[in-house]
């Protein structure tokens, strides 16, 4: 059982992180953002699993290719941002979570300019 | 992928050695020499965090063909 093991080292994390907050702030920072690391690393190969099966379900419907890689690009930018501006968050830095969460709101709304000409290129030749 | 709970626990192991240090040692009079255990302290565990986050950008790189 995976689950077992994350929620294992979460709470024996969090216990360490508490015990680390009073004396050094520094170190339980570092400590937290390791253990939400480890944890995304284990659970990797089902989110490939994942993506593989949208890979093949979108060649089975016969959609383009672009869409979906664009779409698990968004999805990574949207993690990586969202991580990184709970762990500002976490050290108290309101300000430079909400810089980097915007940043990423930017990227992922420039990637979706392809998909966005997509669906205007087909109002179009729908209406005319 | 495994569950690298060592790393957790060798960060902690850095905190809470460095918490006593500085401790006794501002106990003895030596605050500066507590500031600088404090600072190679963060330092050694900022470069093991750095490497994970090394290994969690290559991993997303790979996973969404970022």
């Amino acid at each position: 059982m995976q689950i077992l093991q994350i929620v294992g080292v979460g709470l024996a994390a969090a216990v360490l992180v508490v015990v680390l907050r009073k004396e050094r702030p520094d170190m339980a920072l570092l400590l937290s953002l390791a253990a939400g690391v480890v944890i995304f690393l284990f659970i990797v190969p089902q989110v490939a699993q994942v993506a593989r099966l949208l890979e093949e379900l979108t060649v089975r419907a016969h959609v383009k290719l672009l869409f979906i890689t664009s779409i698990l690009k968004i999805i990574g930018i949207a993690y990586l941002s969202e991580f990184a501006g709970q762990v500002c968050r976490d050290a108290g830095q309101e300000a430079i979570a909400s810089k980097i969460e915007m940043a990423g709101k930017i990227i992922i709304l420039a990637l979706a300019i392809p998909i966005i000409s997509a669906v205007l290129d087909l109002f179009m030749k729908l209406v005319l | 992928m495994t569950l690298d709970v060592g790393l957790i626990f060798k960060l902690a192991g850095i905190g809470i050695l460095v918490a006593v240090l500085v401790l006794v040692l501002e106990r003895a009079d030596r605050r500066e020499y507590g500031q600088l255990v404090a600072l190679a302290g963060v330092t050694i565990a900022f470069l093991f965090v750095l490497q994970l986050l090394g290994n969690l950008f290559t991993a997303v790189r790979t996973l969404f063909n970022l």
